[in-house]
């Protein structure tokens, strides 16, 4: 008992101290005011600490933290009246901020997340993207850190469309979504970028949406790739440059295997390979012969304890496999089957079939890898595919479905067999593609600039086995194609030089599969480049913000003309009073009254080195934009010189092949222009385009027409290879002299494309025509003149054409046509009050067709038109804007000869524009 | 036979571009007060000044040196130079060369004489003495023309340009809005400067007039011009031609 009361007392002693010095101590701040070191401010996580003024032995609640216990003192429950002191809403603390702290514990900001992107493993969805609704509506999607002192400089760019090029051949897109680090010194620069293509990251919202928007991913395509340069005295300039995108998976270990030869994601190896086709075709099946000669396969399987089983031979201690595939089509030849033309012959290993079992070969999870060996000849073109290589319908497909190049082809065109030889092929599922080259560029040395590159290509695969959980241990393969160029050109006066020298292989590739874009354990679609091919080189003709093709993430590009907004306002020049809010489908060449200015594109003229019969700067085709096309090697090379200032004389020969067919394009060409303005007399422009072209190499485009009805629509056009043997010569003439009330213009083109020994060509090769040619010729002038107020004027438009297409059978867009046109119209403009004008004025237009076919098309057929319009327009400036508004009616007769009775048409308009200049 | 004519045309070409030359232009300069006419000033600076009491017009034509000096901090990006008076450092791609790209009047004018007066820049004009005309170009012109600059493309399905080419039209367009010359009125003890925009004039051109018409020096209660008048100020410049061996052979008809 004495010795409970001595502790008692000893206790109350020691409370007493403490109540003595709680009274006098100070207050803990515990981690609220951070840590200074130094000078510096930490606000380092620390946990909760121990609070020596909260020490009180007390069993009832507490109601307050129990840190702010000195200020508090004990508070019971509390009795909530808001009869003066209004209730108030609860506040959602998040419009503040979150409280944010970096890798090493310091604290970084109260503010929001933005964005977001972190890979761990192993770790079931570690690799991690969020970008949050901030990063849209705050910066518009693209955040940019930087600095700069001296001659160093980096800008960090995290966005969802960035314009990125690395080089034309590598890497070139309009709308790149991911990290674009930027460096750059006096001499040196380079750029690091980093994506996650397939799933690029959804904006979400803070809370919420963890797994949505493809935000976590156990398995993913990234992309990798850099490039740097560095300047090297005053005149050379070297480059080097690595992209990779590879499949990548988060639940394997770190620091396994090299990442830039991918992996297979749980959707690519969620089954053993067990059955394989390979698929043998004619590579050039237009020509319907020497297609694919096969004479005999053979089949190595490699199992996972190491050994090799085929079905040819023994190899080591293994005895031959007692099994052959399945061998369906083909023409049975002497010797061989053979695929000429569109027929294909299709191997079929089926590891699953009672063939297959009765051999007793390895089971399809003892697998690690099947190669082939193939005896082919001639124009042969292989593809596989297996049960793991299935589109969306869970059918087969091969590679080449979704990107083209990713197939076998044999050089050439070869069709005597001489080419006999094995092919080895491999089978495995695309995991990476990987490309890295150098460049060099030379800056006037001796006058002469240089630039070339080089890149290699190399294109990853590994043979998927479900059992094996080790994804660095999938056997590994790669196939390898190479783009070089090399550019040389000399500026002086009055010679001038250029050479350009190309290769590029025909399965030189700059797409990726992507995986998992769908969801996370989904497989890839091989056959569906919309959702699952990722480009380094984007199609974009147009150069515009949207790639032309539909890729994943991004929606195409719906209009593409290039060269035909040369005003730069989105709209194509020969319909240039179309817009998505009043719309106009009638070209203006075609529309009344707009037609006196606007000619017709068949009046343009341009390089056109591919001979397909477009000019080269308005093509738009549907392949990723290389310097040069892929499958070709050649050269081009011209001089010229200056003949005086206003003349100038190109000489030039262009010689390339495709190097996987047998065709080629050869050129020799001279160009003359002359342009001089005389000062009282007018401007006169010619030029002459004289070519002697072998060309059957085939460049198909899509054209952007603009036709009566259509705002302008997309028409594939297929190369009718106009200048497969040919002489061929543009010639153009153009005068124009104004004044202040004259103006008259002159255009004469004519084009003439003479076929070389056509009457010598297989009836197949005869359908061109063995002369085709345009001639086109404009006059147009008008006059403006005064009448006291009323200003008036005439004007005159006279449009020849006489057309013969390559094409002997007209299409829609290319008619075989002969016809005049003669417009007359008269305009008059009465100025009203100060701000007010009255425009009226009458059209009449006479076309004659000379063609006897087409007298009775609808659309070509002898016609008159007589056209009268009225047009009030005001002026002013109303409420800050520019206000135009008008009012009017046009009338119309339109006589066809093709037409009973002539057709009357009207049209009435109050229209008001609010300008903004 | 056709490897003979291609022989032939290029030795054609090759002697005739051996007496190739091209065209030059010296720098404006204004010809002499008694040729310029009444009420006219010349200044050493190249400058041209119509004095009707104490209104000043001058007149003084800017060579691209100037120019670029005058935008330093915008004439030294080759293409991406934002001077929109001159092509900057940037160079034509086949030649090498960098030509004129606008022919560039400093327009000042300084009313100490009038309530008001007005200069409608877009109605001043030259013409030359072989019969050439050339307007001044405004600025919703020039802003078009640099707008081919931004690229952009067709636009698909939302129109659009890089921003980084936005930002250099933009900036162009800053410039020419600050430093054109405005059209606006001019108050009494008020001055105006500004730059006046003609097309470069031909290889052709060494003697022309420049007319600024109608400058409205009194207006009624309504705000409409009574009393106008016409100023024309003549400048000439050297032309010739430039042979290859680099000598220089002047037409000579300057006057």
């Amino acid at each position: 008992m004495n010795k409970a009361k001595s502790i008692f007392f000893l206790v109350a002693a020691v409370a007493a101290l403490v109540e003595c010095r709680m009274a006098f101590a100070q207050e803990d701040f515990g981690s609220r005011l951070g840590v200074r070191r130094g000078g510096e401010l930490f606000y380092e996580p620390t946990g909760s600490g121990v609070l020596f003024d909260a020490l009180d032995p007390a069993v009832k609640k507490w109601y307050v933290p129990q840190e702010l216990f000195n200020e508090y003192q004990w508070r019971q429950q509390d009795y909530t009246n808001y009869a003066r002191r209004k209730y108030e809403r609860y506040v959602n603390t998040t419009q503040e901020g979150f409280y944010f702290y970096d890798l090493y514990g310091n604290y970084i900001t109260r503010g929001q997340l933005i964005y977001d992107w972190r890979v761990s493993a192993p770790q079931t969805a570690g690799s991690n993207l969020f970008k949050t609704t901030n990063f849209g509506s705050w910066f518009s999607g693209v955040v940019i850190a930087s600095d700069q002192k001296g001659q160093y400089a980096y800008a960090l760019t995290i966005g969802d469309r960035i314009r990125t090029t690395l080089t034309p051949m590598t890497f070139s897109k309009p709308t790149f979504a991911g990290i674009q680090l930027d460096l750059a010194t006096d001499k040196y620069e380079a750029t690091f970028l980093a994506s996650r293509p397939s799933s690029p990251g959804a904006t979400g919202s803070t809370t919420g949406n963890t797994t949505g928007g493809g935000r976590e991913r156990s398995n993913d395509t990234n992309l990798i790739g850099g490039r740097g340069t560095v300047q090297i005295g005053d005149f050379v300039k070297l480059g080097a440059t690595y992209l990779s995108a590879f499949n990548a998976q988060t639940k394997g270990q770190a620091f396994q295997g090299n990442p830039f030869r991918g992996t297979l994601t749980e959707g690519q190896n969620n089954a053993d390979v067990s059955r394989i086709e390979v698929r043998l075709s004619d590579d050039s099946p237009e020509d319907g012969i020497a297609g694919a000669a096969y004479f005999q396969e053979e089949m190595i399987i490699t199992t996972i304890d190491g050994g090799k089983i085929s079905n040819r031979r023994r190899i080591g201690e293994n005895n031959i496999l007692d099994f052959h595939p399945s061998v369906q089509g083909g023409f049975r030849r002497e010797g061989y089957l053979s695929a000429d033309g569109n027929e294909i012959i299709v191997l079929v290993y089926d590891l699953e079939g009672p063939e297959y079992r009765n051999s007793f070969g390895p089971q399809p999870e003892q697998i690690k890898s099947i190669e082939f060996q193939l005896l082919l000849a001639n124009d042969y073109r292989i593809d596989v595919t297996s049960n793991r290589q299935l589109n969306s319908n869970g059918q087969p497909v091969l590679l080449s479905e979704g990107i083209p190049e990713r197939t076998v082809r044999a050089d050439g065109n070869v069709q005597d067999g001489s080419n006999q030889r094995f092919v080895r092929v491999n089978y495995g599922l695309p995991v990476a593609n990987e490309i890295f080259g150098v460049t060099i560029d030379v800056t006037d040395v001796g006058g002469f600039y240089l630039s070339g590159e080089w890149d290699r290509n190399r294109q990853h695969f590994r043979y998927p086995r479900r059992s094996e959980s080790d994804v660095t241990k999938h056997r590994a393969f790669n196939s390898s194609a190479d783009a070089w160029f090399v550019n040389l050109y000399k500026r002086a006066y009055p010679y001038y030089a250029f050479g350009e020298v190309y290769n590029v292989d025909p399965s030189y590739s700059t797409s990726a599969y992507l995986a998992g874009t769908q969801n996370d354990a989904a497989d890839i679609n091989y056959d569906d480049n919309t959702r699952f091919v990722y480009e380094f080189v984007d199609d974009n003709d147009d150069q515009d913000r949207n790639p032309d093709w539909l890729r994943s993430s991004f929606s195409q590009d719906t209009r593409i003309f290039p060269g035909y907004d040369e005003n730069n306002d989105f709209v194509n020049d020969f319909n240039q009073n179309d817009s998505d809010v009043r719309e106009n489908a009638m070209p203006d060449y075609e529309e009344p009254f707009l037609r006196y200015a606007s000619d017709r594109p068949e009046f343009l003229f341009g390089v056109d080195m591919n001979n397909n019969g477009i000019v080269d700067r308005f093509e738009n085709d549907n392949l990723p934009d290389y310097l040069y096309k892929r499958d070709r090697r050649g050269y081009n090379a011209y001089v010229g010189t200056q003949l005086g200032p206003e003349a100038r004389l190109t000489v030039g020969r262009l010689d390339e092949r495709q190097l996987a067919d047998d065709r080629s394009n050869v050129s020799n060409y001279i160009m003359l222009t002359y342009d001089r303005d005389f000062a009282r007399s007018g401007r006169v422009q010619v030029f002459n385009n004289l070519r002697r072209v072998q060309d059957d190499i085939r460049d198909d485009m899509i054209e952007w027409v603009v036709r009566e009805g259509s705002r302008g629509a997309f028409v594939p056009y297929t190369d009718p290879l106009p200048f497969r043997d040919a002489w061929a010569n543009t010639f153009y003439f153009g005068y124009q002299y104004s004044n202040d009330r004259l103006q008259f213009k002159n255009r004469v083109k004519w084009e003439v494309v003479n076929q070389v020994g056509y009457d010598k060509r297989p009836v197949e090769q005869q359908d061109i025509r063995e002369a085709s040619s345009f001639l086109g010729i404009i006059n147009k002038l008008d006059y403006t003149f005064d009448l006291g107020i009323v200003k008036l004027q005439p004007r005159w438009k006279s449009e020849f054409q006489r057309q013969r297409p390559a094409e002997k059978e007209d299409t829609q867009v290319r008619v075989a046509t002969t016809e005049l046109r003669e417009l007359f119209s008269l305009i008059g403009r009465v100025p009203i009050l100060s701000r007010t004008e009255l425009q009226t004025g009458f059209e009449y237009l006479l076309v004659e067709q000379y063609r006897k076919q087409l007298e009775d098309s609808q659309l070509r057929s002898d016609r008159n038109e007589l056209v009268y319009a009225l047009q009030f327009t005001n002026n002013v400036d109303y409420q800050g804007y520019n206000l135009w508004t008008q009012a009017g009616m046009r009338i119309a007769r339109i006589d066809r000869a093709s037409a009973e009775k002539a057709r009357t048409e009207t049209a009435m308009f109050v229209t008001v524009y609010a300008g903004l200049e | 036979m056709l490897k003979m004519v291609h022989l032939l045309l290029l030795a054609a070409a090759i002697g005739w571009s051996g007496c190739s030359y091209r065209y030059y232009a010296e720098d404006l300069q204004p010809l002499s007060e008694a040729e310029q006419g009444e009420n006219k000033e010349v200044a050493d600076d190249g400058s041209v000044t119509y004095n009707q009491a104490r209104l000043a017009i001058t007149l003084r034509p800017m060579t691209d040196e100037e120019l670029n000096r005058q935008f330093s901090a915008y004439s030294s990006d080759g293409a991406e130079s934002r001077n929109p008076y001159t092509f900057g450092n940037s160079e034509y791609f086949n030649t090498g060369d960098t030509p004129k790209r606008w022919t560039i009047f400093r327009l000042n004018v300084s009313n100490y004489e009038y309530p008001k007066v007005y200069l409608n820049p877009e109605k001043v004009y030259i013409t030359t003495s072989n019969g050439r005309k050339y307007y001044a170009l405004t600025r919703e012109q020039l802003s078009i023309y640099y707008r081919r600059y931004a690229g952009g493309g067709s636009g698909g399905d939302s129109p659009g340009i890089p921003g980084n080419s936005f930002i250099v039209w933009k900036e162009r367009d800053g410039i020419l809005r600050r430093t054109m010359y405005q059209n606006e009125q001019i108050f009494s003890a008020q001055e105006s400067e500004g730059y006046v925009v003609f097309e470069p004039l031909a290889h052709d051109v060494d003697l022309l007039t420049v007319h600024i018409d109608d400058v409205v020096i009194r207006f009624d209660y309504k705000g409409d011009p009574v009393e106008t008048t016409d100023v024309e100020m003549l400048f000439q410049r050297e032309i010739g031609r430039v042979y290859p061996d680099g000598s220089r052979v002047a037409n000579g008809s300057a006057k």
